[in-house]
């Protein structure tokens, strides 16, 4: 594991991306933020990501497929699906799938921010594999 | 109106009509229930503007789905309790549910309706494309352009003092270069409106900028000076050509999507200069950098030679000068203001002139109105400023921060020893105090402001840290003043919390203690989104945060909120005796809750009255060992439910019951009630009565000079007193002998829910005694934390978002303020009676607080 957590956002809306870079950033870990899947699954085929983070619902390749697909690539990354429209399905639905966590839109920087430092935590520890089901 | 009960007995109501009685107590619980939920709602939607969370699309549809719900049930239910009694309130609710839509529809794709320049461009009309850059306001940034919205920004809420200059926004520009009939209107009205403001002006000044889609400039600029008023609308049409035909050429658009013109009318500044809000690279790193340029009249050519100071000052409040770079000038040289470098100094006594350009406070004024421009625009700026005649500044043009200056290397001090990371100092600083709830994001430092519903904007120093104890919403002309807010009470829903956001001036509330940790004139550090308060300026904690450039104020997602807001947030309606409190006067989601709320209370109050087929619910006669009738309607776990009334049916049926006191379990009715039953706070003496004070009673005096002598017949007609009780809510009306009480209180376990309405007014003495009794009530309201209003002798008195236990003992003081008070006004002869009865109640609280201490 590198000595900065690299992290993938996706969200294809921008706002959410421009909201968590900077905090991403500023916490010390390396960023990218893509708005379309495909562009982001490309990425994640070139490089070893330790974070996911992605919406749920998207045009395109939906965020599920995101899931299912990163989990594929890239095993040992830690996948977080945010979404504004958490249901018990949803969430049950994506840790079967491969996610690591589940935050619901909207949320406070800080829920992100104790989610990534907790993966991070457990990453440097060799910890569980985290709330996958 | 609010006296409920005639004396008539109640009747048993018959069996069928009692599930019609239990469902109106039904229809009041849901708008209580719908009523908190859309305030939690309203409350997310506020704190998501402030920065706090991180939101998309989704969670604003959702959001106003959802408040648009819980507003149609609320009107729905209201309509039930009331026999469609308010059918008008739909007109409303549709109206702004539709206009919410629309915002939602068109505010992501684009500025949306109202977005031009002016009002006329609103409605389309081709004079309105041009206007008084005063009247643009922030949600039109994306067509007026960010310089026009930011300078009108800051002559309205930061007391800036700014150009006179029209604005073409992006459609009348388009209009302009077309060209055409439509651009002969619009060229026409520039030249009106310009030989208006300029009022016999010789040259403008014109400033073109292409700009994105959020108004912010894209890279393109140009300005033409000395532009006759008669060449105004050529003169742009050219720049315009010049401009775009410049990106086509070159295929250099970019970001563009279209242009802003400001037309200035040119006037004699005898300095003018810019002001960077951050230079980093400066002779000193982060600070406020100060350019003067001045046309000294005693150059031996023709044209004035030119020389220009510059200044670097701190950042923080209250804005030291660092250092200073000052060319030679000769000591008999008239400066601006003038006078000659060797006379004696007007803001630094004891001292010379100098022969800087500009004196300490000037400069310190400067770098407030940077540092309040940086929080507006959400990034380093830089403004162009000019000083007049008479020796003040008018800011001329405002930019976001492109420029680094050069420096030369020699001049540069040594560099601190913290780069990247450097928040970390943050953790070795002194923390202060930390906790509440983040109102609006960012970081702030400065000098702390104590802060009291007194202070006046003027006694404010601009860039320095508010602190107060409550959040009352007379502290918002203050707001423009500050850097940075902290009280120790008050709800993130308010009013004060709302403009707050609006001026983007970093806020926390509720953060415990901090009236007595911080102290005047300290220099603290505000961090709003870690909710902590830090000693000192933590330099790498505000470096860190870059003026919060990552909050993107400009962005679609916050605009559509901001716009939303608007149309559910405000509370105008307020006051329910005034004339537009009606469906009609309802301009906001808000507007209707509180409409709803009071009109149901006042339903239930009255239904005996207005519904009397249902015959009356019970109402409990509470056994209290004090010449009081007190009657309680139990809306929800108020009383203990007597065995075999689970539900508590029983309670609706039958003529009025004896209840104990033992048998309430409303928390704010057992609070008020143990103050009202203090020891020392009643007093069985029998009132000092005057013919005067009898003849003033007869004709209905309680209130007279707020409210009419009307209601005050009915009020001496009666004797009893209504209770409406929750486990968390009161609402209490209580005539005490001639005065009158009407208490509002929910007294929850979340203090963002809490509040307390307190209204006074009446009496039995002559009208300058009871004004007397008005002052003491209103000073003891104050002492609590109550923001007050008086009106003749009407106290009234509104408190929220507090703790508990702090709410419970403030409802305890207000409770044995009205037993203290119940004839008082008949002792206050004069000002000295009033000063003995503020201290006889002191006493009388503090005797109480060490009882209750045991």
């Amino acid at each position: 594991m590198p000595s900065r957590l690299r992290i993938l956002v996706l969200d294809d809306e921008p706002i959410v991306c421009k909201r968590l870079k900077p905090a991403f950033q500023k916490a010390g870990y390396e960023v990218e933020t893509y708005t379309d899947s495909a562009a982001a699954l490309r990425r994640i085929e070139e490089t070893a990501f330790d974070v996911v983070v992605t919406d749920l619902k998207m045009e395109g390749a939906d965020g599920l497929q995101v899931v299912e697909r990163t989990h594929q690539i890239l095993p040992q990354a830690r996948i977080v699906v945010i979404t504004g429209f958490a249901t018990l399905d949803t969430a049950k639905e994506s840790f079967r799938k491969g996610a690591f966590d589940f935050v619901a839109k909207p949320f406070k920087l800080g829920d992100i921010l104790d989610c990534v430092r907790r993966i991070e935590a457990e990453l440097r520890g060799g910890g569980s594999t985290g709330n996958g089901m | 109106m609010w006296w409920p009960f005639s004396r008539r007995a109640n009747a048993q109501p018959p069996a069928d009509t009692r599930w019609r009685i239990r469902a109106l107590f039904q229809n009041f619980r849901r708008i209580l229930a719908c009523n908190t939920q859309a305030m939690e709602r309203m409350a997310e939607m506020d704190q998501a503007l402030g920065g706090a969370y991180i939101f998309d699309r989704a969670f604003l549809e959702a959001s106003v789905h959802e408040l648009s719900r819980l507003v149609h049930h609320v009107v729905y239910n209201l309509n039930a309790l009331t026999g469609n009694g308010y059918v008008a309130l739909y007109d409303r609710y549709e109206e702004l549910r539709g206009a919410l839509g629309g915002v939602l529809a068109a505010g992501m794709d684009g500025a949306g309706p109202g977005s031009d320049t002016g009002a006329g461009a609103a409605a389309g009309s081709l004079s309105g494309m041009v206007a008084d850059v005063r009247d643009v306001d922030w949600e039109q940034e994306p067509t007026a352009g960010f310089e026009a919205a930011c300078l009108a920004r800051l002559a309205r809420h930061h007391g800036a003092r700014i150009a006179d200059a029209l604005v073409t926004g992006t459609t009348g520009c388009a209009v302009l270069a077309v060209g055409g009939a439509n651009a002969e209107v619009v060229a026409r009205d520039l030249h009106d409106r310009a030989v208006r403001m300029g009022s016999g002006t010789a040259s403008f000044t014109l400033r073109i900028s292409a700009v994105d889609e959020t108004g912010r400039p894209a890279e393109r600029e140009a300005e033409r000076t000395g532009v006759a008023p008669d060449m105004l609308s050529p003169a742009l049409q050219d720049m315009l050509r010049d401009v775009t035909g410049d990106a086509a050429t070159t295929g250099k658009a970019g970001s563009a999507h279209g242009e802003v013109a400001l037309i200035l009318p040119e006037s004699p500044l005898p300095v003018s200069g810019w002001l960077h809000s951050h230079a980093p690279m400066g002779p000193v790193r982060h600070a406020v950098l100060v350019e003067a340029r001045f046309s000294s009249g005693d150059a031996a050519e023709h044209a004035p030679r030119v020389s220009t100071d510059r200044y670097a000052l701190s950042r923080v409040h209250p804005f030291d000068l660092l250092c200073c770079e000052i060319p030679q000038r000769a000591a008999n040289a008239p400066l601006p203001d003038g006078h000659e470098p060797l006379a004696p100094s007007d803001s630094l006594r004891g001292l010379l002139r100098g022969s800087a350009l500009l004196e300490p406070p000037f400069l310190q004024g400067l770098a407030g109105l940077a540092m309040a421009a940086e929080r507006l625009a959400g990034q380093p700026v830089e403004l162009r400023w000019g000083m007049d005649p008479e020796g003040r500044c008018v800011l001329l043009g405002v930019h976001p921060s492109t420029v680094r200056l050069a420096t030369n290397p020699q001049d540069q001090p040594e560099e601190p020893a913290d780069s990247e990371g450097n928040a970390d100092d943050a953790h070795a600083m002194h923390i202060l105090r930390h906790g509440g709830q983040t109102v609006q994001m960012g970081v702030a430092a400065g000098g702390v402001v104590r802060l009291t519903e007194a202070t006046r904007p003027e006694d404010c120093p601009l860039g320095g840290i508010g602190v107060a104890r409550a959040a009352s919403p007379n502290l918002a002309p203050l707001l423009g003043r500050l850097a940075g807010l902290v009280t120790e009470f008050g709800t993130t829903a308010g009013h004060l919390a709302t403009v707050a956001r609006e001026l983007r001036v970093p806020a926390v509330f509720g953060m415990p203690g901090v009236c007595d940790a911080a102290r005047p004139g300290d220099i603290v550090t505000l961090d709003a989104g870690g909710t902590v308060l830090y000693q000192g300026a933590v330099e790498g904690l505000l470096h860190t945060t870059d003026a919060n450039e990552d909050l993107h104020p400009a962005a679609p997602e916050y605009r559509t909120l901001r716009r939303l807001l608007r149309l559910v947030a405000p509370l105008d309606l307020v006051d329910p005796d005034a004339p537009d409190f009606s469906p009609a006067g309802c301009r906001t989601y808000h507007d209707i809750l509180h409409f709803c709320h009071e009109m149901s209370v006042e339903a239930l109050i009255n239904l005996r009255d207005t519904r009397p087929e249902l015959a009356a619910p019970r109402v409990h006669r509470v056994r209290l060992n004090l010449p009081l009738d007190l009657r309680l309607l139990d809306v929800g776990d108020g009383v203990a439910v007597p065995p075999g009334m689970a539900d508590g049916a029983g309670a609706l049926s039958g003529g009025d019951a004896w209840m104990d006191l033992s048998a309430v379990r409303s928390a704010p009715l057992l609070a008020f009630l143990d103050g009202l039953r203090a020891e020392g706070a009643w007093s069985h003496r029998p009132a000092r009565l005057r013919a005067g004070d009898i003849l003033s009673g007869m004709a209905g005096g309680a209130g007279n000079a707020a409210n009419g002598a009307g209601p005050h017949a009915e009020w001496a007609a009666t004797g009893a007193n209504l209770a409406i009780a929750g486990r968390d809510y009161l609402n209490l009306t209580l005539r005490l002998g001639y005065h009158f009480t009407v208490l509002d209180v929910l007294l929850s376990d979340n203090p963002n829910r809490n509040h307390a309405y307190f209204r006074f007014a009446g009496g039995m003495a002559d009208p300058a005694r009871r004004v007397r009794r008005a002052h003491l009530v209103r000073n003891v309201l104050e002492e609590l934390g109550f923001a007050t209003r008086m009106r003749g002798d009407m106290v009234t008195g509104r408190l929220r978002a507090m703790e508990h236990a702090a709410l419970r003992d403030a409802v305890g003081a207000l409770g044995m303020l009205t037993a203290f008070t119940r004839q008082v006004d008949t002792t206050l002869n004069d000002d000295a009676d009033l000063v003995r009865a503020a201290t006889d109640f002191r006493l009388l609280r503090e005797h109480s607080q060490r009882q209750a201490r045991g």
